[in-house]
Parts: C-alpha cells; sequence; structure tokens
C-alpha cells in the first residue's frame, strides 16, 4: 500500500503561537483517517496546509507524490474539500451550485451532468435539484457541500466534522456514502471531535494537541494501549440512589458514574473490584442484571492522552476525591 | 504530452475556472443591493446634481455621465461580492481549487468587466438618442470601454482585498477611494480650467485619462494625445491588479 499522504516535520506559526510543532504522519492510500483533538489543537491548519490554503513555516507534505506548496496545482486537482462550514452558495440551486464545482474542477459538462443526477439522487436531494440553498435545510446543506467535493471524483477526500450539527438521518447517510467511497478506493481524512464516530468508521487515528500528534493507530489499539483506564460496567434492579453511596462499598472503584440504568465505574484493579459488587450485592440484596468489563473507551482514551476533562463530566461524575 | 502542451493545457483550464467565477459573480452578485445602490443609482443622482449645478448643455456632460456610470458599475461586483464570500465561507472554494490567486482575480475582474461595460451603454443611448451625442470614432470608444471597465473594476477587485465580511466596510473604503479620485478627475472641472497643481493632481486619477478618451471618442476637446491616455489607463489598470494578487495572497496567509 502506498502513502496517499505524507506529513513530515510540518510547522506552521501565527505570530508567536506556534500552531503545529513539527508533525508527521502518513496516510496508505485506501485509509480512513480521522485526524482528532480539541480545539485549538492544530486540526484546521494541518487540514488548511494539506488542502492549499495555507502555507507551512517549515516542513513539507505531499498528496498522491505532489507536494502542497511546490506542486498545488496537481495535489489540488486530486482532492476534493469538505469544509466545517456548509459553504455552498445560498443564491444558486443545488444543481448550479455542483455545476460550478464541475467547472472548477474542469469536468466535461455532460458527465458533469450526469454525476449531479447520480449526487442528487444518493444523497437523497433529487427534488430539491433547483431549489437555492438557502431555502433548504441545514442537513441538506451539508449533504450538497460533500456531493460539491465528489463531482470531480477526488482521490482523496477532506472531510471536516461533516456530520456536526445534521440530524441523525443524515449522520448515517453521511457515514454510509463516507464507507461506500472508501470501498471504491477513495482516501478519506477525517477530521472530527466525534471521538465514537472516529471509533467507528476509521481505520486509524492521530490525536493531535497543542499542535503536537501525541498517538497515531488504530481505534482498538489505542484502547488496549490505555490499559490503566479501565471499567466496570454494572446493573442492579434496583439502582442506588446516588452513585456516591455506592464507592462506599467499592473502595477499588475510583469514580462512578451513570449511563442510563447502568453504572459506569472506573478503577485499577478490575478483578479485586468484581469481588467488591459481588460483597456489596449479597450485604444489600440488590440483584445484579448485567455485569461488563467493556475496557477503556475510545474517549477514555482521547481523555487520558489529551489530558482533557471536560466540566460537563467532572459535573456528572462522582469521583473518591470529590 | 510536451511540457508546453501541459502548460497551454493548464492555461486553458484555468482561464475557463476564472471565466466560471465571473458567469457566477455576474448571476449572483448584480442585483444585490450595495450593487444596485452604490453601482447604479448613487453615481446617477451624483451627476444630476452637479449637472444642475453646472447648467451647460446636456451633451457635453454625456462622456462624464459615462465615465462615471463606468467608474462606479465596473469596480462594484468584487466588493459587493467578496466579504459575502468571506462570511459563507465560499471563498475557500477558491483557494481549495486547482486555481492561482492571479486567475480568482481574474475571474473577479472580469465580472465587474461585464457588468461596467453594459452599463456603460446605457447612458450612451440616452445621450444618442436624448441629446444628440455623436460618435466621432467607434474603435477609440470600444477600446475607451473596454479598458477603462477593467482597470476600474480591478481598483474595485484590490479594495475587495480588504479582509472582512461585512459588505458595507468595504463599500465604506472604496467610496472613500473612488469619490477622490472622482472629484479630481476633469468630469466636473474640466482640465484646462484647473490650476497646474489640480492638474498634476488629477493625473493620480484613472478616470481622468478614461474621460479624456470618452470625451475625444464623442467629438469633443480633450486634453492629452490618445496614447497617453489609454497607456495611463491600461497602467493603473495593471498596477490595480498587480497589488490586488499580492495583497489577496497576504490577507489569505494572514488569516
Amino acid at each position: 500500500m502506498s502513502a496517499a499522504i505524507t506529513v513530515n516535520n510540518l510547522s506552521k506559526k501565527y505570530g508567536t503561537l506556534e500552531a503545529l510543532k513539527g508533525i508527521s504522519f502518513e496516510v496508505q492510500s485506501g485509509e480512513i483517517f480521522g485526524f482528532l483533538g480539541p480545539n485549538g489543537a492544530g486540526k484546521t491548519t494541518t487540514v488548511n496546509i494539506l488542502t492549499g490554503i495555507l502555507r507551512p513555516n517549515g516542513g513539507s507534505a505531499t498528496i498522491l507524490g505532489h507536494d502542497v506548496t511546490k506542486d498545488s496545482y496537481q495535489a489540488k486537482e486530486r482532492i476534493g474539500v469538505v469544509h466545517e462550514v456548509s459553504n455552498v452558495y445560498p443564491e444558486y440551486s443545488a444543481y448550479n451550485n455542483l455545476m460550478f464545482s464541475a467547472v472548477l474542477y474542469s469536468v466535461p459538462r455532460k458527465i458533469a451532468r450526469e454525476r449531479v443526477d447520480y449526487l442528487l439522487d444518493i444523497f437523497f436531494l433529487r427534488d430539491k435539484k433547483y431549489a437555492k440553498a438557502r431555502k433548504i435545510s441545514q442537513g441538506m446543506k451539508r449533504k450538497l457541500a460533500i456531493a460539491m467535493a465528489l463531482i470531480h471524483q477526488p482521490q482523496v477526500l477532506f472531510l471536516d466534522e461533516p456530520t456536526t450539527g445534521v440530524d441523525i438521518a443524515t449522520v448515517f447517510t453521511i457515514r454510509e456514502i463516507i464507507k461506500e467511497l472508501n470501498s471504491r478506493g477513495v482516501t478519506i481524512f477525517l477530521t472530527t471531535h466525534n471521538i465514537n464516530e472516529a471509533s467507528i468508521i476509521c481505520h486509524r487515528v492521530a490525536i493531535i494537541n497543542k499542535g503536537e500528534i501525541i498517538a497515531i493507530d488504530t481505534p482498538e489499539n489505542l484502547r488496549k494501549a490505555a490499559k490503566r483506564v479501565q471499567s466496570v460496567e454494572v446493573e442492579f434492579d434496583v439502582p442506588p440512589a446516588k452513585e456516591a453511596e455506592i464507592l462506599e462499598y467499592l473502595p477499588s472503584a475510583s469514580k462512578a458514574s451513570k449511563r442510563g440504568d447502568k453504572l459506569i465505574l472506573t478503577t485499577d484493579d478490575p478483578h479485586r473490584l468484581m469481588e467488591e459488587i459481588l460483597e456489596y450485592s449479597r450485604k444489600t440484596g440488590c440483584v445484579i442484571t448485567h455485569f461488563n468489563t467493556p475496557g477503556p473507551s475510545f474517549e477514555d482514551v482521547f481523555i487520558e492522552l489529551t489530558g482533557i476533562k471536560p466540566k460537563s463530566l467532572s459535573a456528572m461524575d462522582v469521583s473518591r476525591d470529590g | 504530452m510536451s511540457d508546453k502542451n501541459s502548460s497551454m493545457e493548464k492555461l486553458r483550464k484555468e482561464f475557463r475556472r476564472a471565466i466560471a467565477i465571473a458567469v457566477k459573480d455576474l448571476r449572483i452578485y448584480c442585483l444585490k443591493p450595495p450593487v444596485i445602490l452604490f453601482g447604479v443609482v448613487f453615481p446617477f443622482f451624483l451627476f444630476i446634481s452637479f449637472y444642475i449645478g453646472k447648467r451647460g448643455p446636456i451633451a457635453s456632460s454625456i462622456p462624464g455621465l459615462v465615465g462615471i456610470s463606468l467608474f462606479f458599475t465596473s469596480s462594484n461586483i468584487a466588493p459587493a461580492g467578496m466579504p459575502f464570500e468571506r462570511m459563507t465561507k465560499t471563498f475557500a472554494r477558491y483557494l481549495c481549487a486547482p486555481l492561482s490567486f492571479s486567475w480568482v482575480v481574474f475571474g473577479k475582474t472580469i465580472a465587474g468587466f461585464v457588468f461596467g461595460s453594459l452599463l456603460a451603454i446605457l447612458p450612451l443611448i440616452v445621450g444618442l438618442v436624448a441629446f444628440a451625442t455623436r460618435i466621432t470614432s467607434v474603435t477609440t470608444l470600444v477600446f475607451t470601454v473596454l479598458v477603462s471597465a477593467m482597470c476600474f473594476s480591478s481598483l474595485g477587485t484590490l479594495v475587495a482585498t480588504v479582509p472582512t465580511e461585512v459588505p458595507g466596510n468595504v463599500m465604506t473604503v472604496l467610496n472613500f477611494i473612488r469619490l477622490p479620485l472622482l472629484f479630481i478627475s476633469g468630469i466636473f472641472i474640466p482640465l484646462n480650467e484647473m490650476p497646474l497643481w489640480a492638474r498634476a493632481l488629477s493625473s493620480a486619477s484613472p478616470l481622468t485619462f478614461a474621460n479624456d478618451l470618452l470625451k475625444s471618442s464623442l467629438g469633443l476637446s480633450h486634453h492629452y494625445p490618445l496614447w497617453l491616455d489609454f497607456a495611463a489607463v491600461a497602467g493603473f489598470g495593471l498596477a490595480f491588479y498587480a497589488i490586488a494578487v499580492l495583497l489577496f495572497k497576504v490577507s489569505t496567509s494572514a488569516s
């Protein structure tokens, strides 16, 4: 397998702020590559350099062997870009938006018309063909923006937060289309905040924080690597009123949180915790209706690697330290 | 394919892409309120108010009206469209497309050029039909309209590099530049009636030379030789275009 994207020691500064501190990675042809990180980590800067919007201060990057700064014309002809915002022309119809994109990438008119019809069909936009983009829903605009990026059949597709702010049906449509494109050999570079989405559809992910790549691997390997974080999932027929209450009986659990009716307990010794849960069940008479040791979630891995602990999570969780 | 053929193919593709940008801009922005207000209504009433104060024969003022019309309409499309494209983030589409900055600027400029050239015909028709204006040199007139429209449109594209998402902000800057260039141009006070210092100052305005060319092609006395007028308008246009490309590069890499 050859590299579709290579990034070598790439750096970018905005004044004194170092947005990228010499990052390096490769994306193989035919791969769905997730690029994750908190706000301000350097995700958009990386994408903007790779798509030719920004010039780096140092290092190099290539797309299908074409340098993104020295040979940007060749690189740009081979990529499709879906920006974070659905940047369609609001005064243009879906048809005109797609045809304009086709001209920007020199797709012959007859072929463009056929592709427009095909794309409108697969994105369920056929009945909005001549509707002005400002009159269609956010989800439809998102799909139209993706369709515009596909009109010239790019070999590498950059997707920046493709499912943010759209309804669940659109999310599923977009995910299916990403998988379908990938099955046809299109390399996908997916920037997302949605950790679960990345773990569902990406072959590999890179996590970037403060301008540095802190991990690159498959979602599964990253989970395995984060052995310190272990969780136990348990459900009782009579759930404890408060998470703090059960922690008194389970000295091995460092944290408890609720996910629906289930309690998620964090520990560094799952075996001992299991024994304590059984002991708790015997003492209180609460029957265990569900028990599982799923290991660390991808979200746990992300939080551990980036050192981010969202305020909302802190508020919902009950830790032993309070 | 040889390198020469490959370069020609690239050039052809980029030209078509730039024209696509121009067509799109014309279809989307030519009826936008800022374009109509600042490009058509404002210069028309400005001309009327000065004409009433001047009280001369209206036929002698037709070149001035055509000049003002060209100046304002040609320079209005890019400043009306670009902030809107920054706001909707559609401008990023050009940056990701296989298209250099100079071609993007070319496409934007062509839109203003076409719009300005077409609208300049209106006051000319009014002059021909209602005020017995006569064209003494069709060739000079056609070239004057085309070269001037390109020059003024480049000025508009240059001003559109102001990195803002509010069209009103760009229009303010544009009028801040356009109005002084209009007042020193010799349209309201003929060049031969100006003191020497004012005449020297008037050469800082491309409209001075465009107006001189229009006067010549419509049978009125003109001040400079035609070759100098054409060279000056074309020179201003090229300078505006080059600075616009440079500023686009700078403003994009800074954002």
